[in-house]
């Protein structure tokens, strides 16, 4: 079986937008500023289509899917 | 003395310096041991240029592990970035940006051409072209002695070196691996986004292995003399020597080389450091812990010994303070979370509110809550900066709040065991001035 794809945020890149999580409650939470915590990196396939989303509309294109 | 004298003789970076404790524990020399001089005690490192079997071969035998930091296994990176071969691209990083290290300084100085000749050994087995020395901006004698050293060489060595000079503007994160890349690319020299190793996107675009100058000196003596003789000193723990700066709680401070294996207490009380007096003894700088001195006697020169005691030797600090140890933590905190680049949201929100919150256990009052809320910060910024730097200060703030929980008691009831006595832990313009 595939490896699930991966979630991963640039911390350097982040500016704390917070889109990811409006789009990915299920994966990422937000810290007490507003930055973006993965609370599971792997990507469940009925959510890869609004990560790819979270990774297009990311302002500082923070967000990263590995795909394995 | 010949190489042949030399090669039996402990001490080995220390070589001329004065003996601390016999075959030991040793000063290092402080003039600097030009071309000839280099090449009269120890000979010409060409016949290891080139040779990677000889390099593994001897590394198989007797680990070096990394002496900037993270004490990385070098047979390790080498294997790792074996595979780039012609593109790669080596960096020596002599930026020593932790505060109370001197070692780096004091060796480059010493051995210029014995740093030189590690790097162009490990650029030339692993077939890279261009090597850099990248160095601390604040120490312009030592950029100095490795531009004379690289002139005195000139021709010699099969690939190319060139100097670099790290960002005055970036502080303690510039020894950071990444930010070395940044610096000697012209980015900017803060760290950049580069989470995967090996790296294969660094200087120029092109893989780039970076390695401490310290491992590159004792990895030039492992290809000489070979993993018999490296090996002839030190333990089971850990092989051969390494080098340290020691601070003593008046802020005087000594670069040594020791044997592996030596014990910190029998080393400090060699130094005539008074253990009596001391409140704390930082172990591996800013990124590692403080302390009890207790727990001192227990306390071996190994990087694997310590880390099975979850310790470390880091960059090679051990400082010894008299002041409150809470106090202490407080003031590195503080001084971590004014060095921030400004990048990660965690670092350069999450530093400060740890500081204010060290800051408020420093003072006696009612800290319950705090230390909950220590612990809820930390559990915030850990493992979520672009580099390392704001997990040392989780991981210092939790070693101390274990250690000196009998001192936070002291606090908690409103007193303190140790006021009125200076520190010398930190930079003085970070130090909030000291009660």
């Amino acid at each position: 079986m595939a490896r699930m794809p991966k979630l991963r945020i640039n911390p350097i890149a982040c500016n704390g937008h917070g889109m990811c999580a409006e789009l990915l409650p299920e994966l990422i939470d937000l810290d007490d500023w507003g930055y973006p915590i993965i609370k599971t990196s792997e990507i469940p396939l009925n959510l890869l289509d609004m990560a790819k989303r979270a990774e297009r509309i990311c302002p500082t294109l923070a967000v990263m899917i590995l795909e394995n | 003395m010949s190489s042949q004298d030399y090669s039996k003789s402990f001490p080995r970076l220390g070589y001329g310096g004065a003996q601390i404790i016999k075959a030991r524990a040793s000063y290092l020399g402080t003039e600097t041991l030009v071309w000839d001089d280099h090449l009269s005690l120890l000979g010409s490192a060409e016949p290891y240029f080139g040779s990677i079997h000889h390099l593994k071969r001897q590394l198989a035998e007797t680990e070096i592990y990394g002496r900037g930091g993270a004490a990385f296994p070098l047979s390790r990176k080498i294997e790792a970035y074996q595979r780039f071969s012609g593109n790669l691209v080596i960096a020596a990083n002599g930026t020593e940006s932790e505060f109370l290290s001197r070692k780096d300084a004091a060796l480059l100085t010493r051995h210029p051409h014995l740093v030189i000749d590690g790097l162009t050994i490990l650029a030339s087995s692993l077939g890279a072209a261009t090597g850099h020395i990248h160095l601390k901006y604040a120490n312009a004698a030592v950029a100095s002695v490795v531009a004379s050293a690289l002139a005195e060489r000139h021709g010699f060595d099969p690939v190319k070196i060139e100097i670099s000079i790290s960002n005055p503007s970036v502080g303690y994160p510039s020894g950071v691996e990444s930010a070395v890349i940044s610096a000697v690319d012209g980015s900017g020299g803060k760290p950049i986004y580069l989470p995967d190793r090996p790296i294969e996107k660094g200087i120029k675009r092109r893989p780039t292995l970076v390695s401490n100058v310290e491992t590159l000196a004792q990895l030039a003596l492992l290809a000489r003399f070979g993993a018999k003789w490296y090996s002839g000193i030190g333990t089971d723990a850990e092989f051969g020597t390494r080098l340290l700066t020691i601070t003593n709680s008046d802020g005087r401070s000594a670069v040594v080389e020791v044997e592996a294996g030596l014990n910190v207490f029998e080393l400090l009380e060699a130094l005539a450091i008074n253990l009596q007096k001391t409140s704390s003894v930082l172990l591996g700088g800013y990124f590692g812990r403080l302390v009890p001195p207790g727990q001192v006697k227990d306390l071996i020169i190994s990087a694997p010994a310590l880390k099975g005691m979850g310790l470390g030797l880091g960059a090679g600090v051990i400082a010894v303070s008299s002041c409150c140890p809470i106090t202490e933590t407080s003031e590195i905190i503080r001084y971590l979370a004014s060095q921030s680049s400004g990048q990660c949201g965690p670092c350069f929100n999450g530093l400060p509110e740890l500081a204010l919150l060290w800051d408020t256990l420093s003072r006696p009052g009612n800290i319950t809550t705090v230390v909950d809320e220590v612990n809820r910060v930390c559990a915030l910024v850990m493992g979520r900066g672009g580099c390392a730097m704001p997990d040392g200060a989780v991981i210092l703030s939790k070693s101390s709040l274990r250690y000196f929980e009998s001192e936070l008691d002291i606090h908690r009831q409103g007193g303190c065991s140790y006021s009125g006595i200076n520190s010398y832990l930190v930079p003085t313009d970070t130090r909030k001035g000291i009660r």
